[in-house]
Protein backbone atom coordinates (compact mmCIF):
# COMPACT_ATOMS: atom_id res chain seq x y z
CA UNK A 1 0.00 0.00 0.00
CA UNK A 2 2.78 2.43 0.89
CA UNK A 3 4.56 1.61 -2.34
CA UNK A 4 1.39 2.50 -4.30
CA UNK A 5 1.03 5.82 -2.46
CA UNK A 6 4.66 6.70 -3.18
CA UNK A 7 4.20 5.99 -6.86
CA UNK A 8 1.10 8.21 -6.95
CA UNK A 9 2.94 11.06 -5.23
CA UNK A 10 5.90 10.80 -7.58
CA UNK A 11 3.57 10.78 -10.58
CA UNK A 12 1.78 13.87 -9.24
CA UNK A 13 5.09 15.74 -8.81
CA UNK A 14 6.20 14.80 -12.30
CA UNK A 15 2.93 16.00 -13.82
CA UNK A 16 3.13 19.27 -11.90
CA UNK A 17 6.64 19.86 -13.14
CA UNK A 18 5.60 19.23 -16.73
CA UNK A 19 2.59 21.55 -16.37
CA UNK A 20 4.78 24.34 -14.99
CA UNK A 21 7.08 24.09 -17.99
CA UNK A 22 9.99 23.05 -15.83
CA UNK A 23 13.46 23.60 -17.23
CA UNK A 24 15.69 20.72 -18.10
CA UNK A 25 16.53 18.73 -15.01
CA UNK A 26 19.65 19.36 -13.07
CA UNK A 27 22.68 17.37 -14.00
CA UNK A 28 24.68 15.57 -11.39
CA UNK A 29 28.42 15.34 -11.26
CA UNK A 30 30.24 12.10 -11.71
CA UNK A 31 32.65 10.61 -9.24
CA UNK A 32 36.10 11.79 -10.27
CA UNK A 33 38.95 14.10 -9.63
CA UNK A 34 36.51 16.98 -10.30
CA UNK A 35 32.81 16.65 -10.25
CA UNK A 36 30.60 19.05 -12.17
CA UNK A 37 26.89 19.46 -11.91
CA UNK A 38 24.48 22.11 -13.14
CA UNK A 39 21.11 23.53 -12.38
CA UNK A 40 18.83 25.77 -14.39
CA UNK A 41 17.47 28.96 -12.94
CA UNK A 42 14.27 30.66 -13.98
CA UNK A 43 12.69 33.91 -12.90
CA UNK A 44 9.49 35.72 -13.83
CA UNK A 45 7.47 38.62 -12.42
CA UNK A 46 3.82 39.42 -12.69
CA UNK A 47 2.52 42.63 -14.23
CA UNK A 48 3.09 45.43 -11.78
CA UNK A 49 2.68 49.23 -11.64
CA UNK A 50 3.41 52.00 -9.22
CA UNK A 51 2.07 55.53 -8.96
CA UNK A 52 4.06 58.06 -6.95
CA UNK A 53 5.08 61.70 -6.70
CA UNK A 54 1.64 63.14 -6.02
CA UNK A 55 1.38 66.36 -4.01
CA UNK A 56 -1.54 67.94 -2.20
CA UNK A 57 -3.07 71.00 -3.82
CA UNK A 58 -4.13 74.22 -2.11
CA UNK A 59 -5.77 77.03 -4.07
CA UNK A 60 -5.64 79.67 -1.38
CA UNK A 61 -7.29 83.07 -1.61
CA UNK A 62 -8.00 82.66 -5.30
CA UNK A 63 -9.18 85.59 -7.36
CA UNK A 64 -12.53 84.37 -8.68
CA UNK A 65 -12.07 86.47 -11.80
CA UNK A 66 -9.54 83.96 -13.16
CA UNK A 67 -9.39 80.18 -13.53
CA UNK A 68 -7.38 78.24 -10.96
CA UNK A 69 -5.04 75.56 -12.26
CA UNK A 70 -2.45 73.24 -10.75
CA UNK A 71 -0.21 71.03 -12.88
CA UNK A 72 2.16 68.54 -11.31
CA UNK A 73 4.56 65.93 -12.60
CA UNK A 74 3.92 62.43 -11.30
CA UNK A 75 5.65 59.09 -11.69
CA UNK A 76 3.95 56.06 -13.20
CA UNK A 77 5.98 52.92 -13.72
CA UNK A 78 4.81 49.80 -15.51
CA UNK A 79 6.76 46.61 -16.15
CA UNK A 80 4.69 45.17 -18.98
CA UNK A 81 6.28 44.59 -22.37
CA UNK A 82 4.75 47.83 -23.68
CA UNK A 83 5.14 49.78 -20.41
CA UNK A 84 1.44 50.45 -20.80
CA UNK A 85 -1.04 51.44 -18.13
CA UNK A 86 -4.43 53.00 -17.58
CA UNK A 87 -5.50 55.48 -14.93
CA UNK A 88 -8.83 55.97 -13.17
CA UNK A 89 -9.69 58.99 -11.05
CA UNK A 90 -12.38 59.32 -8.38
CA UNK A 91 -13.38 62.32 -6.34
CA UNK A 92 -14.79 62.57 -2.85
CA UNK A 93 -18.08 64.02 -3.98
CA UNK A 94 -21.35 62.13 -4.30
CA UNK A 95 -20.95 59.26 -6.73
CA UNK A 96 -17.18 59.87 -6.87
CA UNK A 97 -17.77 63.29 -8.37
CA UNK A 98 -14.93 65.75 -8.65
CA UNK A 99 -16.24 68.24 -6.08
CA UNK A 100 -14.87 70.04 -3.06
CA UNK A 101 -17.10 70.84 -0.13
CA UNK A 102 -17.58 73.06 2.87
CA UNK A 103 -20.55 71.59 4.71
CA UNK A 104 -23.38 71.78 2.19
CA UNK A 105 -21.51 74.13 -0.14
CA UNK A 106 -19.74 72.48 -3.04
CA UNK A 107 -17.60 73.53 -5.98
CA UNK A 108 -16.68 71.33 -8.96
CA UNK A 109 -13.21 70.85 -10.40
CA UNK A 110 -11.83 69.05 -13.41
CA UNK A 111 -9.02 66.51 -13.71
CA UNK A 112 -6.76 66.12 -16.73
CA UNK A 113 -4.02 63.57 -17.36
CA UNK A 114 -1.32 63.27 -19.94
CA UNK A 115 1.34 60.62 -20.43
CA UNK A 116 4.27 63.01 -20.43
CA UNK A 117 5.62 65.31 -17.77
CA UNK A 118 5.77 69.08 -17.83
CA UNK A 119 2.34 69.58 -19.41
CA UNK A 120 -0.32 72.11 -18.35
CA UNK A 121 -3.24 70.47 -20.12
CA UNK A 122 -4.23 66.94 -21.01
CA UNK A 123 -7.08 64.52 -21.52
CA UNK A 124 -10.13 65.23 -19.39
CA UNK A 125 -10.91 62.39 -17.00
CA UNK A 126 -14.41 61.30 -16.02
CA UNK A 127 -14.95 60.01 -12.48
CA UNK A 128 -14.55 56.25 -12.32
CA UNK A 129 -13.73 55.87 -16.01
CA UNK A 130 -10.31 54.55 -17.00
CA UNK A 131 -8.14 56.42 -19.45
CA UNK A 132 -6.34 53.64 -21.32
CA UNK A 133 -3.54 53.34 -23.81
CA UNK A 134 -0.96 55.26 -21.82
CA UNK A 135 2.73 54.40 -21.93
CA UNK A 136 5.25 55.06 -19.21
CA UNK A 137 8.78 56.21 -19.86
CA UNK A 138 9.92 55.57 -16.30
CA UNK A 139 12.94 53.31 -15.93
CA UNK A 140 12.40 52.55 -12.26
CA UNK A 141 9.42 52.28 -9.96
CA UNK A 142 9.85 55.61 -8.17
CA UNK A 143 11.39 57.66 -10.98
CA UNK A 144 14.41 58.20 -8.79
CA UNK A 145 16.45 59.07 -11.85
CA UNK A 146 14.79 62.50 -11.80
CA UNK A 147 14.06 62.91 -15.46
CA UNK A 148 11.88 59.84 -15.49
CA UNK A 149 8.72 61.51 -14.20
CA UNK A 150 6.37 60.15 -16.75
CA UNK A 151 3.01 61.90 -16.49
CA UNK A 152 1.25 65.16 -15.71
CA UNK A 153 -1.79 65.61 -13.48
CA UNK A 154 -3.71 68.86 -13.97
CA UNK A 155 -6.49 70.01 -11.64
CA UNK A 156 -8.54 73.05 -12.61
CA UNK A 157 -11.39 75.12 -11.17
CA UNK A 158 -13.09 77.49 -13.57
CA UNK A 159 -13.64 81.15 -12.86
CA UNK A 160 -17.39 80.61 -13.03
CA UNK A 161 -17.15 77.97 -10.34
CA UNK A 162 -14.94 80.16 -8.18
CA UNK A 163 -17.41 83.00 -8.45
CA UNK A 164 -20.11 80.75 -7.08
CA UNK A 165 -18.09 80.09 -3.95
CA UNK A 166 -18.54 81.87 -0.67
CA UNK A 167 -15.56 83.91 0.44
CA UNK A 168 -13.81 83.17 3.73
CA UNK A 169 -14.73 79.51 3.44
CA UNK A 170 -12.36 76.63 2.75
CA UNK A 171 -13.65 73.93 0.44
CA UNK A 172 -11.80 70.59 0.61
CA UNK A 173 -11.87 67.14 -0.92
CA UNK A 174 -9.78 64.12 -1.92
CA UNK A 175 -8.81 62.92 -5.37
CA UNK A 176 -7.94 59.23 -5.68
CA UNK A 177 -6.04 57.79 -8.63
CA UNK A 178 -5.74 54.10 -9.50
CA UNK A 179 -3.22 52.90 -12.06
CA UNK A 180 -3.32 49.42 -13.63
CA UNK A 181 -0.89 47.77 -16.08
CA UNK A 182 -1.71 47.11 -19.71
CA UNK B 1 -21.99 110.13 -15.05
CA UNK B 2 -22.93 110.20 -11.40
CA UNK B 3 -24.42 107.11 -9.88
CA UNK B 4 -27.11 107.49 -7.27
CA UNK B 5 -28.13 105.40 -4.32
CA UNK B 6 -31.82 104.55 -4.41
CA UNK B 7 -32.46 105.20 -0.74
CA UNK B 8 -29.83 107.54 0.56
CA UNK B 9 -31.21 107.45 4.08
CA UNK B 10 -30.12 103.87 4.31
CA UNK B 11 -26.60 104.69 3.35
CA UNK B 12 -24.62 105.28 6.47
CA UNK B 13 -21.19 106.71 6.84
CA UNK B 14 -19.04 106.84 9.93
CA UNK B 15 -19.80 110.53 10.21
CA UNK B 16 -23.50 109.87 10.42
CA UNK B 17 -24.29 112.07 7.49
CA UNK B 18 -27.11 110.83 5.32
CA UNK B 19 -26.00 111.79 1.92
CA UNK B 20 -28.68 112.81 -0.53
CA UNK B 21 -26.72 111.63 -3.52
CA UNK B 22 -23.41 109.99 -4.03
CA UNK B 23 -21.41 108.58 -6.84
CA UNK B 24 -19.59 105.30 -6.82
CA UNK B 25 -16.10 106.06 -8.03
CA UNK B 26 -15.33 102.79 -9.78
CA UNK B 27 -18.34 100.65 -10.47
CA UNK B 28 -16.37 97.79 -11.91
CA UNK B 29 -16.28 94.20 -10.77
CA UNK B 30 -13.86 93.71 -7.97
CA UNK B 31 -12.42 97.21 -8.07
CA UNK B 32 -14.91 99.28 -6.09
CA UNK B 33 -13.87 98.05 -2.69
CA UNK B 34 -10.92 98.10 -0.42
CA UNK B 35 -10.69 94.71 1.17
CA UNK B 36 -9.28 94.78 4.63
CA UNK B 37 -8.86 92.29 7.35
CA UNK B 38 -10.67 89.45 5.67
CA UNK B 39 -9.85 86.08 7.05
CA UNK B 40 -9.31 83.41 4.46
CA UNK B 41 -8.67 79.92 5.64
CA UNK B 42 -5.77 78.36 3.79
CA UNK B 43 -5.58 74.76 2.67
CA UNK B 44 -2.86 72.35 3.74
CA UNK B 45 0.22 74.39 4.45
CA UNK B 46 2.75 71.99 2.99
CA UNK B 47 2.56 69.62 0.06
CA UNK B 48 3.76 66.10 0.72
CA UNK B 49 4.39 63.38 -1.81
CA UNK B 50 1.79 60.68 -2.13
CA UNK B 51 2.78 57.25 -3.41
CA UNK B 52 0.84 54.16 -4.23
CA UNK B 53 2.15 50.66 -3.69
CA UNK B 54 4.03 48.62 -6.30
CA UNK B 55 1.32 46.09 -7.04
CA UNK B 56 -1.14 44.81 -9.62
CA UNK B 57 -2.98 48.09 -9.10
CA UNK B 58 -1.40 51.16 -7.56
CA UNK B 59 -3.65 53.57 -5.68
CA UNK B 60 -2.72 56.99 -4.36
CA UNK B 61 -4.66 60.05 -3.29
CA UNK B 62 -4.14 63.74 -2.70
CA UNK B 63 -6.13 66.39 -0.92
CA UNK B 64 -7.40 69.52 -2.66
CA UNK B 65 -8.43 72.73 -0.93
CA UNK B 66 -9.65 76.05 -2.33
CA UNK B 67 -10.74 79.39 -0.94
CA UNK B 68 -11.55 82.63 -2.73
CA UNK B 69 -11.01 86.25 -1.90
CA UNK B 70 -14.03 88.53 -1.43
CA UNK B 71 -15.27 90.19 -4.56
CA UNK B 72 -17.89 92.83 -5.36
CA UNK B 73 -19.95 93.48 -8.39
CA UNK B 74 -21.25 97.05 -8.35
CA UNK B 75 -23.44 98.41 -11.05
CA UNK B 76 -25.88 101.21 -11.51
CA UNK B 77 -29.47 100.87 -12.50
CA UNK B 78 -31.09 104.10 -13.67
CA UNK B 79 -34.72 104.85 -13.00
CA UNK B 80 -34.64 107.83 -15.30
CA UNK B 81 -32.20 108.83 -17.98
CA UNK B 82 -30.66 111.62 -15.95
CA UNK B 83 -32.32 111.04 -12.66
CA UNK B 84 -31.86 108.96 -9.56
CA UNK B 85 -30.97 105.35 -9.87
CA UNK B 86 -30.05 102.35 -7.84
CA UNK B 87 -26.64 100.99 -7.07
CA UNK B 88 -26.64 97.24 -6.91
CA UNK B 89 -23.87 95.66 -4.93
CA UNK B 90 -23.35 91.95 -5.29
CA UNK B 91 -20.76 90.10 -3.30
CA UNK B 92 -19.54 86.59 -2.61
CA UNK B 93 -19.37 86.86 1.17
CA UNK B 94 -22.97 86.66 2.24
CA UNK B 95 -23.80 90.29 1.44
CA UNK B 96 -22.35 91.52 4.71
CA UNK B 97 -20.45 94.69 4.13
CA UNK B 98 -20.17 98.30 5.24
CA UNK B 99 -20.08 101.44 3.14
CA UNK B 100 -17.81 104.21 4.21
CA UNK B 101 -17.79 107.56 2.50
CA UNK B 102 -14.33 108.75 1.71
CA UNK B 103 -15.19 112.26 0.67
CA UNK B 104 -18.24 114.28 -0.14
CA UNK B 105 -17.95 117.23 -2.44
CA UNK B 106 -21.32 116.81 -4.06
CA UNK B 107 -23.81 119.61 -3.94
CA UNK B 108 -26.00 119.62 -6.95
CA UNK B 109 -25.62 118.17 -10.37
CA UNK B 110 -26.41 121.47 -12.04
CA UNK B 111 -23.26 122.98 -10.58
CA UNK B 112 -21.12 120.57 -12.48
CA UNK B 113 -19.76 117.15 -11.84
CA UNK B 114 -19.02 116.24 -8.28
CA UNK B 115 -17.68 113.07 -6.96
CA UNK B 116 -18.20 111.30 -3.70
CA UNK B 117 -16.14 108.23 -3.16
CA UNK B 118 -17.59 105.35 -1.19
CA UNK B 119 -15.46 102.55 0.10
CA UNK B 120 -17.17 99.18 0.42
CA UNK B 121 -15.65 96.93 3.04
CA UNK B 122 -16.76 93.40 3.88
CA UNK B 123 -17.82 92.76 7.43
Amino acid sequence: MNDIRFRHSALACLLAAVAAGAAPAATQGALGTNSTGSISIGASVPNRVQLSGLSDIAFTNQDPAADASNAQNVCVWSNTSTRGYNVTASGSGAGSAFTLANAALTVPYTVEWTGSSGQTSGTLLAPGTALAGLVSGASNATCSAGADESASLIVKISSASLQGMQAAANYTGTLTLVVAPE
Amino acid sequence: MATYVRDPSKVRSPGGVGAARAAIARPALGTAAVVAGVLLVAGPASARPRAGELAAHSTASLSIAVSVRPRFDVRREALEADGPGAVIVRSNFGHRFSIRREQDAFRAPREGPRTAVFIIVPD
